[in-house]
């Protein structure tokens, strides 16, 4: 989310239409340009730690650029929040708010061309259509399905280089576990992946997830032989057969296991008892054997992850609310 | 775009790595800053300290910060020493204040491995789970502009294997079960913990980023 603020006249309405015009997903804070939040005084904690969060921008311009563009809009200058005053305060309270939090002041006395364009340097956005991954196989298949119903329809012809175009968006068509990668490098602005392959990736502590969508949940389990593993386990180490070692390890690190993992490439069941002592797999495959399901390790289906400019896009907060209606 | 670049790492050989990843590159380095100790804040996470670190050298020399970090997270103990590995000795666990010492880095890193087996007692093999975290950010003032991490689990030794920094002696990754991370070469350490991914990947991204012109 982008959150636009300054003084009134300097362009903020502006500003967040042609942010939003480009899919960005912009807005007003619309607290500390209260008149009451004007004046002296230290930066509210609520709003330090929300801008902490997010990417701010603060607009500066002249008082007198700021009423010319009021009277331009139409606004009544006799009234006591357009006064010159009023105007010079509320800059100055954001001059103050702008060296408090260390962030620059935009000016915003230039045209608005050049404020979207110094906004958009200013927070390392680029233009063009977001780069969406997608897995490739069935999943894409589900997901261009789901896509068509938030106005998403995805050209079924692919381009030179095997990627897919949709309103706003290119889409490429890759293997699931490489895309978290290629999100972090920065080469996706954000990609659907399983949340399990996600995690798998150990990409997921730097990328954001943004969306979870109710396609294909996975679920997996931990199960054993001995069904007091967990709160009796050997005084040794743990030994673990399963297709997602980094998952597993820190699900066991978690509850305080040292343990070892086997990976057993979907067959995890060939490893326990007699190499393993616990499998953590897929629920469909572990609750068919004659082994005890001990913990849930994972119950998550298909999510939108990303970082950079696809943390600030309309795209994810799209999926985020289609995925709750649908769910 | 940014000119200034500095450097900051676990230990002074780490950092010399970093910049002749970041030269391969075609990065040129400003400043290698010391090693700076971790911050004490459990509300961050290891991850979040690292973002807040890199983020906090950067606004303080108005350049692009490129920090590796490191720390141990041991679930027996509440997590600790996690954010505050590096100075896990003066760590109050109850107020979560650093206590500042007399001790130099090397007396510092004794101090805190004795803390660690302290603490951990002598509890069977089992629960002695731990995890290495190593964290790579870039950050210019107020914006991370890369981040990577990777887990390293294992356990740890009830008594020092090896001579190395920090945890090294006490650690064991589970791909290298039968020996500490302080008795593995610099090379093979670097496999075990995933720091040499993470340098594969910032060297990737470096390379056609155009914060290093």
């Amino acid at each position: 989310m982008i959150v636009v603020d300054g003084a009134s006249g300097t362009g903020k309405s502006t500003l967040i239409e042609a942010l939003r015009a480009l899919g960005f997903e912009a807005r007003e804070r619309g607290i500390s340009s209260e008149p009451e939040a004007e004046g002296e005084g230290a930066v509210p904690e609520s709003i330090t730690d929300a801008v902490a969060q997010e990417a701010y921008v603060i607009l500066d311009a002249p008082e007198e650029i700021c009423r010319a563009r009021l009277r331009q809009a139409g606004k009544l200058l006799t009234s006591s929040h357009y006064s010159h005053e009023a105007i010079a305060r509320s800059r100055a309270r954001f001059r103050q708010l702008a060296r408090e939090l260390r962030l620059p002041l935009l000016d915003a006395s230039r045209s608005q061309a050049e404020v979207l364009s110094a906004t958009l340097e200013l927070l390392g956005l680029e233009l063009g259509p977001l780069r969406v991954g997608v897995p490739q196989g069935p999943l894409f298949v589900a997901l261009g399905r789901f896509l068509e119903t938030i106005g998403h329809p995805i050209d079924p012809s692919p381009g030179k280089s095997g990627t897919y175009t949709s309103p706003g968006l290119e889409l490429f068509s890759l293997p699931a576990r490489a895309l978290p990668r290629l999100v972090a490098l920065g080469l996706l602005d954000v990609a659907f992946a399983g949340h399990e392959d996600l995690v798998e990736s150990g990409y997921h502590t730097s990328l954001r997830v943004l969306a979870r969508l109710p396609i294909e949940p996975v679920r997996l389990v931990a199960a054993a032989q001995q069904e007091s593993l967990l709160e009796a386990p050997p005084s040794r180490l743990l030994v673990i057969a399963t297709p997602y070692p980094t998952l597993t390890s820190a699900w066991a690190s978690e509850r305080g296991l040292a343990h070892v993992c086997i990976e057993s490439f979907g067959s995890s069941l060939a490893f326990v008892p007699s190499m393993a002592e616990l499998a953590v797999d897929e629920a469909a495959v572990l609750e068919r054997s004659s082994l005890h399901v001990l913990a849930e390790v994972m119950s998550e289906g298909l999510c939108l992850f990303g970082r950079g400019k696809g943390l600030h896009h309309q795209f994810g907060a799209r999926i985020q609310a289609a995925s709750l209606t649908q769910s | 775009m940014h000119t200034v670049l500095h450097l900051t790492a676990p230990s002074d050989e780490r950092a010399q790595d970093l910049a002749l990843a970041l030269r391969r590159a075609g990065a040129s380095i400003g400043k290698v800053l010391p090693p700076l100790p971790g911050l004490p804040s459990r509300a961050h996470g290891v991850f979040g300290a690292a973002r807040a670190r890199a983020l906090s050298i950067a606004e303080a020399s108005a350049g692009v910060v490129v920090l590796e970090d490191e720390a141990l997270v041991v679930p027996a103990i509440g997590g600790l020493p996690g954010p505050a590995s590096a100075r896990f000795a003066e760590l109050n666990a109850s107020t979560m204040q650093l206590v500042p010492s007399d001790l130099d880095r090397e007396g510092l890193e004794r101090a805190s491995r004795a803390k660690l087996l302290m603490l951990i007692g002598d509890s069977a093999l089992h629960e002695r789970a731990a995890s290495l975290h190593t964290m790579l950010v870039v950050a210019a003032p107020r914006r991370v502009l890369f981040e990577v991490a990777v887990a390293c689990h294992g356990w740890v030794l009830p008594s020092a294997h090896g001579e190395g920094r920090a945890y090294d002696a006490l650690f064991v990754a589970q791909r290298f079960a039968d020996r500490t991370l302080a008795q593995l070469s610099a090379e093979v350490r670097s496999e075990a913990v995933g720091r040499r991914r993470l340098l594969d990947d910032l060297v990737l991204w470096a390379s056609r980023s155009e914060v290093f012109p």
